[in-house]
């Protein structure tokens, strides 16, 4: 599986080995010797005849073959030009991998740890190579969704930006040299105060390996301080847990069993981590019928999950422990049980307030509350009090001990120890802390007076203040482990060897302890031998543990704690935030920072803004027309032009793009994290965003206040969607359940008479569905129906649908798919196959948000396909809409003439530039596509056929659910179905009977094979 | 002769062969002047340019150029539309004004048909190298292809290819014929070897006897003939580009009828702020008089009256289909949206401007009917514009709609094209007469050597 780059050939030419003038043999190419003379014959050297001298005729001195040789490699190198491509050697394998058949794909579980949040991975290889990410769905945790991040994860590792050699002061030196530093050190530092002046700063995982390293580390350096930092941990949550349960605790919603779910500032369908397997147990609760359940999401910034609330109540995110406190206040008056939390009774109560108690009390055990993280410790407190008294834990949430912990002052202390003289030498792996502290830290300017050992992916800036430079291993080429949020163990396996030298995390804590020359595999499973407590076969369990991504049964045991509401009631109060808020969030994109020179997150447009390469300073419509721009202005390509707000916070400044977000709450600033770095001055990420780390009070602070002044300059935003409403257009439909009568109603725009409607779901559903009247008899497509064996339809669910964007990354991923840049989408010329369309419904404070995923409909009677002159775009017998690559000759009109937009035309040679590693993450299923042809959805046509094979060889018909599409692999909700029409046991054949489901713009008679059913609503009575 | 018809005359002054010969061919004869000179190598800037941006576009792909997703139309079919429009004119004053006998077409029609073949080349280098891989444009000709694989009869793009081949052919043929006894003149008169040997070899040994001028009119008539049902079904068929899609704007059935009296509009207009000046610097002032000049005014009102009416047909269906996407179209997007001044501007040159010619002083008004014919030409341009851009950048999903704005490329092709057309009429009129001078003497012999004086 080796993937070293091939030998470099040069190209031999011909070696002209007979000068023109030379003496010739008289020996023909044919074998006959001929003869002029008899002193010829006999060889007595007077040969040519003396009549010209040798050299006199060019062409006398070659044979007629020669001649031709030296014609042919004349041409050959007019042929060659500057450009050749390398030749490459094609060697079979030796001795082939374990079930590897060449050109199948080969599927391997992993694991990966971002920041503390883990999931585990099910990672496609072709011929050694590393080509998509998925989610495991073995792992019963997971359910086998993936978010962005984890599809990205496959684009850090082939990025050409990659740290690549070791340095010590910037000067390059031996991986061997760099390690046995490590050794020294510890050699050094054991004998001095036992390693005092030690001090490790790594990323939280709970791998148990790296415990059994830090411990054996702790041995022989007993006085070493492991410092665990990631600048988004959520250290509020298990401050909570502690302050009301006793003990650091982890919750686990079950909103299945949820009918009332009340989010305090809580985003928890975000797509990552535990937020897929949130939000998966979420779209169950929300089936329609009568244990449907309800949101009520009270948060500052509009989120994914906010968008799906049935009540938003937009709040500044430091008054919503007030809010919590008047909850908990009402609620105790029906909850003895929490008659000992006071809460707050002065605050007065609102409609809102008062749904959600009477909600919440009458759901009871069914009810949760969720807490976001950068809410206090109290805010949790309170939630776990109220599901307490609910008698909720247990039954929507349940608690494990916290997978790992981390430390809430791991900078603060760290400079403090460099500061005093007390850490001499520090080892840092992983994240960016240099980039992610607080300015006013002074991290930078500490880590320069100490030797500091530092292995990244990348050249940040920590590496630029580091002594020692490391470069990474990527977890798709180490071994390891790491603990899901459940405290299951799953497994970090290579699958590919590292593309260049580097070291992984053991390999470090390996050096430090002497021992890096052992071979990272053995190691790593001798680690486990070791505290491995099976019985029976090591062996066995092992391989099955890596076969199946996780060491089956490794979970923490569920804790039922109690509530100790004395405690909650003397929780402290946060002093609120007066004026200004300043709210950071943490980014659907780069997460931490981690992944903003991955293109395909940087163009993947923000779930509710549509802002890619950029980070913005949301603010609500109210708080921008008070600082002076009551409207941000579209300009067409040139994006929005919007104005450049300073933020002051903590002493610290930044100039921000602001961005007016409908739903927004009044006197708040959100700005999203982990943008603005500077170590990627020679990426795509260049000068994209600003680091909002910056403003950061403490290493873990989220809610400070914050002055914001106008500067007067602008900025330029670019959006993937510039119009906002649906126009009255039955477009993206939602559905409002009224809890009485069981019954779906929707408003409905009557063109004619100008007005909305209310009107029954399905009986206006009715007339957008059905065939339609045509002037031409569509007979021989129905014949068609019985004829093929597979009719291929997709129904997107919307009452399922975040809007979270992981299918958009999974679509960039498996089908190959350009990025074009900021320039190229300002331009409207992003490229994304599928994508999210966002409109917001009513007001504009309190704005309905509906997002509708746009792949390719596959319509029976394409408009594209009749438009194009030369037949490359045509319909298969199966239903698919086929575009023809190489027949393609770009007039664009098929692209006019689709109604949804889903085309997507290569204006330039988007993949021109493409390095060699980045090639590596390309799938060979797919062509890449050249300058100049259009392209779009396939419903990834590759995994059909690619089950097709498998499936015709079994002489067995394709089931349903063996070709998943790459978006409804990825979707955490599963509200992409996909499969075969004519299984009438389909789920897409179910959920395209279903009475939610409708055609978008039906009335054109495209007859589209992907369907949408309509998201339903399910609104408190007393609320609307 | 009465004074009104004295004032109608199609040819003024007392003309002899001899002296039609001399006036008419003179400039073929004539040194060029200074500031022909100078014009030509301003032109030729403007052809530097569009052959920059043509190199500019093979070498980096059609992204030079501001089309996007919604639009991917943009200038190049506006730009083709509007030059094909333009070459109308020359057909139909060849073609049907000959077959109605109308005889003030004799002695614009050739300077009109040399303008149909120049707006041509011009319309054709748009869909030509608009596609994505122009190196691929001949898979849509119906050749027998060893892949199995021909071009698809149902696209109006193919159709276009068929209505523009043969548009452009038999205006080729049309021009060539009508010039044969011409170039029989300028071999006969032409004082160099080398231009009697071309224009020798060109006039296919014409020597002008009863047979020749027989077959000859028989041949120009029935070429006429062909070229009439042209007239209508070249831009019938440029329209169908439009109307056979589903996109609101473009999905409409009036739009053949509006599209050729478009056409004709534009094509006239062109002729007219044409033949102004080159009627001036090429002293044919008594040949293409005010009274064809006035007649060519006529026409571009009641083009321009077809037009409107084409323009409020569309709006009244758009608001009598009950169609959402159609009413938006027509009564929010053109109207309100962004592009909605471009849109006024259209309704103002096309249906406003072109009613001052209701006035017989202003009909034949030089500097009137030079401003109408221009700001008619940039009507009928702001016309595509509407119908393409408009359309697309707004259709049915509003999560699509984008703006769409030109780049230099677009700029520079566009300007280069109208260098290219000035630069090609400016040699056509330098080496071959920009008037018909057999059928003018002809047409002199009927008004005045044989009429009763």
């Amino acid at each position: 599986m080796t993937t070293k780059p091939p030998p470099a050939v040069t190209w031999r030419l011909p070696v002209l080995d007979n000068p023109v003038g030379a003496p010739r043999s008289h020996e023909s190419v044919y074998g006959h010797a001929y003869w002029r003379s008899v002193e010829e014959q006999r060889g007595e050297g007077a040969g040519p005849s003396g009549e010209f001298l040798p050299g006199a005729s060019l062409l006398d001195a070659m044979t007629r073959r020669e001649a031709m040789t030296l014609l042919g490699a004349s041409a050959a190198l007019a042929g060659v030009g500057c450009t050749m491509k390398p030749s490459d050697t094609i060697l079979p394998y030796h001795q082939a991998p374990e079930g590897l058949t060449i050109g199948n794909p080969q599927q391997y579980a992993t694991a990966m740890s971002v920041g503390g949040v883990a999931t585990p991975l099910l990672v496609t290889a072709r011929e050694g190579r590393p080509v998509k990410i998925e989610g495991n769905p073995g792992v019963p945790w997971s359910g086998g969704a993936s978010g962005p991040f984890e599809q990205a994860e496959l684009l850090c590792l082939y990025d050409p930006l990659r740290l690549k050699r070791f340095s010590q002061n910037g000067e390059p030196v031996a991986k061997e040299d760099a390690l046995a530093a490590l050794t020294r050190l510890t050699e050094m530092a054991s004998k001095k105060n036992k390693g005092a002046g030690v001090r490790l700063l790594l990323e939280p995982n709970g791998s148990p390996s790296r415990e059994a390293l830090l411990a054996a580390l702790a041995e022989s350096l007993p006085n070493a301080k492991v410092l665990m930092h990631a600048p988004l941990y959520p250290h509020a949550r298990y401050a909570g847990a502690q302050l009301a349960l006793g003990r650091r605790l982890e919750p686990h919603y079950r909103f299945q069993n949820a009918r009332v779910i009340l989010s305090l500032d809580a985003d928890f369908t975000f797509p990552h981590g535990p937020g897929l397997r949130q939000a998966r147990a979420f779209a169950e609760s929300r089936e329609p019928g009568p244990s449907m359940s309800r949101l009520y999401v009270v948060e500052p910034s509009l989120t994914i999950t906010g968008s799906m609330a049935d009540h938003r109540l937009r709040m500044r995110a430091s008054d919503i422990e007030a809010f919590t406190r008047a909850l908990v206040a009402l609620l105790s008056r029906q909850l003895p049980a929490l008659a000992q939390v006071p809460g707050a009774e002065a605050t007065p109560a609102s409609p809102f307030l008062e749904a959600v108690a009477a909600d919440v009390v009458k759901a009871g055990p069914r009810a949760v509350l969720v807490v976001g993280d950068r809410q206090p410790a109290a805010v949790h407190a309170f939630a776990h009090a109220v599901n307490g008294a609910l008698g909720s834990i247990g039954e929507t949430v349940t608690f494990t001990a916290p997978a790992h912990t981390a430390h809430v002052d791991a900078l603060q202390s760290l400079v403090a120890d460099i500061e005093r003289g007390a850490a001499e030498s520090v080892i840092i792996f992983g994240g960016n802390p240099v980039y992610s502290a607080p300015a006013h830290l002074g991290l930078a300017a500490s880590l320069k007076k100490v030797p500091t050992f530092y292995g990244g992916l990348y050249e940040d800036e920590t590496a630029r203040v580091s002594r020692w430079v490391l470069p990474a291993s990527h977890f798709l080429e180490s071994w390891g482990d790491v603990r899901l949020a459940d405290g299951s163990v799953a497994l970090t396996q290579p699958l590919v060897e590292p593309l260049y030298e580097t070291v992984s995390e053991a390999q470090v804590l390996g050096a430090l302890l002497g021992r890096f020359a052992a071979p990272a595999a053995w190691s790593f499973k001798e680690s486990w031998r070791q505290r491995s407590t099976v019985t029976g076969d090591f062996e066995a369990h092992f391989a099955q543990w890596l076969r199946a991504g996780w060491v089956t049964q490794s979970a923490f045991s569920t804790e039922t704690p109690v509530v100790n509401f004395a405690a909650v009631a003397e929780a402290a109060k946060t002093p609120a935030v007066e004026g200004m808020e300043l709210a950071l969030t943490v980014d659907s994109k780069v997460f931490d920072g981690r992944y903003a020179q991955v293109p395909w997150l940087q163009e993947l447009p923000d779930p509710l803004t549509k802002v890619v390469w950029d980070n913005a300073a949301l603010v609500s419509p109210k708080t921008a027309e008070q600082l002076g721009f009551p409207k941000q202005h579209f300009k067409g390509t040139d994006g929005y032009r919007v104005p450049l707000l300073r933020i002051t916070a903590h002493g610290q400044s930044l100039e921000v793009p602001a961005f007016v977000l409908p739903g927004h709450a009044d006197n708040s600033v959100s700005l999203a994290l982990g943008y603005g770095g500077s170590s990627h001055d020679k990426t795509v990420a260049q000068s994209v965003g600003v680091n909002a780390y910056r403003l950061r009070a403490t290493e873990n602070s989220w809610l400070s206040p914050c002055t914001v002044e106008n500067t007067g300059r602008h900025h330029t935003l670019v959006c993937t969607q510039e119009h906002w409403d649906m126009h009255q257009r039955d477009l993206a439909l939602q559905a409002v359940r009224d809890e009485a009568t069981q019954t779906l109603a929707l408003d409905t725009f009557d063109h004619f008479e100008g007005r909305w409607k209310k009107k029954p779901l399905v009986e206006h559903l009715q007339t957008l569905k059905g065939p339609q009247p045509a002037l031409y008899d569509y007979a021989p497509r129905e014949v068609a129906k019985t004829r093929v064996e597979y009719r291929w339809g997709m129904a997107i669910d919307l009452n399922r649908c975040t809007g979270c964007s992981a299918c958009v990354t999974a679509c960039y991923a498996e089908n190959n798919i350009p990025t074009v840049g900021k320039e190229g989408v300002k331009r409207n010329r992003e490229m994304a196959w599928l994508r999210v369309d966002r409109y917001f419904i009513g007001e504009l404070d309190t704005p309905g948000v509906i997002t509708q995923p746009i792949p390719c409909m596959q319509c029976e009677t394409a408009p594209c396909e009749y438009v194009c002159p030369v037949n490359a775009t045509s319909h298969s017998e199966e239903g698919l809409n086929d575009m023809v690559y190489n027949r393609c000759i770009g007039t664009r009109y098929c692209a006019n003439n689709c109604p949804y937009k889903v085309r997507r035309f290569n204006y330039f040679h988007y993949h021109q530039n493409k390095t060699p590693s980045e090639r590596l993450a390309m799938n060979p299923e797919v062509t890449v596509r050249a300058r100049g042809v259009m392209e779009k959805c396939t419903y990834c046509v590759q995994r059909i056929e690619r089950a097709r094979i498998e499936y015709r060889r079994e002489g067995q018909a394709i089931p349903d659910g063996a070709v998943q599409t790459a978006c409804q692999q990825a979707c955490p909700t599963q509200a992409i179905a996909f499969g075969n029409l004519n299984d009438p046991q389909a789920r897409v054949s179910r959920l395209h009977a279903s009475e939610r489901r409708y055609d978008l713009l039906h009335d054109l008679n495209t007859r589209p094979r992907t369907v949408y059913l309509a998201r339903v609503k399910n609104p408190h009575p007393g609320l609307s | 002769m009465s004074a009104a018809s004295k004032e109608n005359a199609l040819i003024t002054g007392a003309q002899t062969d001899t002296s039609l010969n001399q006036s008419l061919l003179g400039f073929v004869w004539s040194k060029p002047t200074r500031g022909y000179k100078q014009t030509l190598l301003l032109l030729s800037g403007g052809v530097g340019a569009l052959l920059l941006s043509l190199f500019l576009l093979l070498w980096q792909g059609v992204g030079v150029w501001g089309n996007n997703h919604p639009v991917g139309w943009g200038f190049d079919i506006i730009n083709f539309v509007w030059w094909i429009g333009i070459g109308h004119a020359g057909t139909l004053i060849s073609a049907i004004l000959l077959l109605f006998q109308q005889k003030w077409r004799t002695s614009i029609n050739r300077a009109a048909e040399a303008m149909t073949l120049f707006a041509v080349v011009c319309a054709l280098m748009y869909p030509t190298f608009h596609t994505g891989r122009p190196w691929f444009d001949w898979w849509m000709l119906p050749y027998p292809s060893t892949l199995g694989v021909g071009p698809q009869f149902k696209s109006p793009l193919l159709w276009d290819v068929f209505a523009i081949a043969t548009y452009g052919t038999v205006s080729l043929l049309f021009w060539y014929v009508g010039l044969i006894p011409d170039l029989a003149a300028l071999r006969d008169g032409s004082k160099s070897k080398a231009a009697r040997l071309a224009y020798g070899v060109f006039a296919l040994g014409w020597r002008g006897s009863g047979r020749h001028w027989s077959h000859w009119k028989l041949g120009y008539l029935l070429l006429a003939g062909l070229s009439t049902p042209l007239v209508l079904s070249v831009h019938t068929i440029v329209s169908f580009d439009f109307a056979v899609s589903h996109i609101p704007g473009w999905h409409s059935a009036i739009f053949p009828p509006y599209f050729v009296a478009g056409a004709v509009f534009s094509g006239f207009a062109m002729v007219v702020s044409l033949m102004i000046p080159a009627r001036k610097f090429m002293k044919l002032e008594h040949v293409i008089t005010l009274t064809h000049l006035e007649n060519m005014n006529k026409v571009i009102l009641l083009t321009g009256l077809i037009v409107s009416y084409g323009y409020a047909m569309e709006h009244f269906t758009a608001w009598y289909s009950g169609s959402e996407y159609e009413w938006t179209t027509f009564f929010e997007t053109r109207t309100k949206g962004p592009y909605a001044p471009l849109y006024w501007a259209m309704w103002f040159c096309n249906l406003i401007v072109p009613q001052v010619f209701w006035v017989k002083k202003w009909r034949r008004s030089l500097p009137v009917m030079f401003t109408v014919a221009i700001l008619v030409n940039i009507g009928m341009w702001l016309e595509r514009f509407v119908i393409i851009v408009i359309s697309l950048h707004r259709d049915f999903l509003p999560s699509s709609w984008a703006m769409y704005y030109p780049t230099p490329a677009d700029l520079a092709m566009f300007l280069g094209s109208i260098a290219f057309f000035l630069t090609a009429f400016m040699l056509f009129c330098k080496f071959l007469p920009a008037v018909a001078v057999a059928e003018v003497k002809e047409q002199n012999h009927a008004e005045h050597v044989k009429g009763p004086a």
